[in-house]
């Protein structure tokens, strides 16, 4: 889809990872709301963006990234860390 | 058309303060009726709302600010469970130094009961709420170990000790351990303590001494002969509803137990002033090192008391500091990266680095009582026809926390020098969760006795955040479980 495959390149991730943040996205805000925050991430991220400020373009790519990186676990596995989610590696 | 009630005792709230005191008094024998303005959910449906979110309260607020003035941030909700649905579960006793502030240090108030006086209530509420470590820790619930960043920071902010919550770290009364999903404001696996577990775990459901009238705002207490005689109420669908007892405890939240008082005309000047909240501030520090962040067996799990007490405290607030686990939020980095333009592998390198660099520490700190800080009643009226209150509080601190935070930043500078520790971002945040103060106790001063019983009103007793003469820098939950065991009690051995 074009959409996981113009995320990962913004984010800088492959595209599997960047389907499942997308699938956590979309159970937490459902398919509707998330259709419009990728359109309003992929305008400011894309060509238009660039004469927006940054101010807007903030705004504009927070509700999806807000979305997707919202719990520990999805932070780590963004920034290719071993994920927290279990006792074993939580242990201190 | 109104419904009537009769029992022992009639308790305004069912939080941990309300439910802890019937608890207890149904324990003992006693009937109790407890008036709750809002509804109960039980867990399975605050996780059926957004499992990630904190649970809504199921009664819209009624404060306001006065007008032209920037409304705080007041955290609270009303529910069955009260702020307990809600909280992190940090569970710590106050510091026997804070119950004597003005004679060891001059300034703020004594409270006019010592700590060795609350401790076995101390105790026994690390019992009941399932406490992990702690100084009553129990064999059963040993401390959740240190997270790599509190091995980084403990020796550096020495003293440093793990943080004892209300998180168990073993199974207990058939609910699971906590299972470190850092999402304590609804707990996941209701491992975390709420007051709601006290309707189980003490058998409260189904007890024919205990009544809990849901959706029912008490409106005013029924003064004759300086004797509280009935709590009205009024209930969601606009009925009135009247609960006569021969005991009433006010165990609602600073905000409403002032609010309370004030609509029964039992304004004695003091009621509703002196409110206070501790003012969270949050500290990005980089470091060279990397500092672990991400994991770690809850949010928060080390606790430094490096700032908590000492002759400086004439001066300057004490303070606590807890290291956040999780670390720095990646969207609010990755968000700012793609603001300015970046994107692709620089995006993500940018995040890495934050998160693996970035200390995120949250500072607490005390503040003396303001009298200016207080509930009033509004001339606006909510949904229910109950004046709304009205709250004059303004953050910013006084001279005496600003002192402290400035003290503490640059303390924390020449601690963290040696792997290159230097604050690039603070922020209060997370504010307006501890509501203290409005009717503290005090000798002749305060609006309750050392027992929280109303210095007028012989039979109404006001217990929770608003008994606080002092507020400490510590949370205040499990000290506002232990004042309400006592209470309970008490008013059970009568």
């Amino acid at each position: 889809m074009w959409f996981e495959r113009s995320i990962a390149s913004v984010l800088g991730i492959d595209e599997v990872l960047a389907r499942e943040l997308l699938a956590v996205a979309r159970e937490r805000m459902g398919a509707r709301r998330l259709r419009l925050h990728l359109l309003a991430f992929a305008t400011a991220t894309g060509p238009l963006g660039r004469i927006l400020p940054a101010r807007i373009r903030g705004r504009a790519v927070g509700g999806l990234v807000g979305c997707m990186l919202r719990e520990i676990d999805e932070m780590l596995r963004y920034i290719g860390a071993a994920p927290a989610g279990h006792r074993g590696l939580l242990a201190g | 058309m109104s419904e009537a009630f009769t029992a022992d005792v009639a308790v305004v709230g069912a939080g941990v303060s309300g439910l802890l005191v019937a608890s207890e008094l149904v324990r003992a024998g006693r009937d109790v009726v407890v008036l709750e303005r809002g509804t109960r959910a039980s867990h399975a449906d605050q996780l059926a709302g957004d499992a990630s979110q904190t649970p809504p309260a199921t009664a819209a607020h009624n404060d306001e600010s006065p007008p032209d003035t920037e409304r705080y941030p007041w955290d609270y909700g009303y529910a069955v469970g009260g702020c307990s649905l809600r909280w992190s579960g940090v569970a710590v006793r106050l510091l026997p130094a804070d119950f004597e502030l003005r004679s060891r240090y001059g300034v703020g108030r004594d409270w006019p009961i010592g700590y060795g006086e609350l401790e076995p209530f101390y105790a026994d509420a690390e019992r009941i709420l399932g406490v992990a470590g702690g100084p009553g820790a129990q064999t059963d619930q040993p401390a959740h170990p240190l997270s790599p960043i509190d091995r980084l920071l403990a020796e550096r902010l020495a003293p440093y000790v793990p943080v004892p919550q209300a998180r168990p770290s073993a199974e207990r009364n058939g609910r699971a351990p906590c299972t470190a999903l850092a999402r304590c404001r609804l707990c996941p696996s209701d491992a975390r303590w709420s007051a709601l577990h006290l309707l189980d775990d003490e058998q409260l459901d189904g007890h024919e001494g205990f009544r809990l009238l849901e959706a029912t705002a008490a409106a005013r207490i029924r003064v004759r002969d300086d004797h509280a005689a009935v709590v009205e109420a009024v209930r969601a669908d606009r009925e009135h509803v009247e609960v006569r007892a021969n005991e009433v405890v006010l165990a609602a939240n600073a905000i409403e137990n002032a609010a309370l008082l004030l609509r029964s005309d039992l304004d004695d000047g003091v009621a509703g002033r002196n409110l206070a909240d501790h003012g969270h501030r949050l500290l990005h520090v980089e470091c060279d090192v990397p500092t672990g962040a991400g994991y770690g067996a809850s949010v928060t799990t080390g606790l430094s008391l490096a700032w908590a007490d000492g002759p400086f405290r004439a001066q300057r607030a004490a303070a606590v500091l807890l290291p956040v686990n999780a670390g720095v939020e990646l969207s609010e980095v990755v968000t700012a990266q793609l603001a300015a333009g970046v994107r692709g592998a620089p995006v993500r390198e940018a995040a890495r680095w934050r998160k693996e660099h970035t200390l995120v520490l949250d500072t607490l700190y005390e503040d003396l009582p303001d009298p200016r800080h207080r509930v009033e009643l509004s001339p606006r009226r909510d949904a229910l026809g109950l004046p709304l209150n009205r709250i004059t509080y303004s953050w910013g601190g006084s001279d005496y926390v600003r002192a402290a935070e400035a003290q503490l930043e640059q303390d924390l500078g020449e601690r963290l020098a040696d792997i290159g520790g230097r604050l690039v971002h603070a922020a209060h945040t997370a504010l307006g969760g501890h509501q203290l103060g409005t009717c503290f106790m005090g000798a002749a001063d305060g609006v309750v006795d050392a027992q929280e019983r109303h210095h007028r009103i012989a039979n109404l007793w006001v217990t929770g955040g608003s008994s606080f003469p002092a507020y400490s820098a510590m949370h205040p939950a499990l000290t506002i479980a232990a004042l309400a065991l006592r209470l309970g009690r008490r008013l059970g051995a009568v």
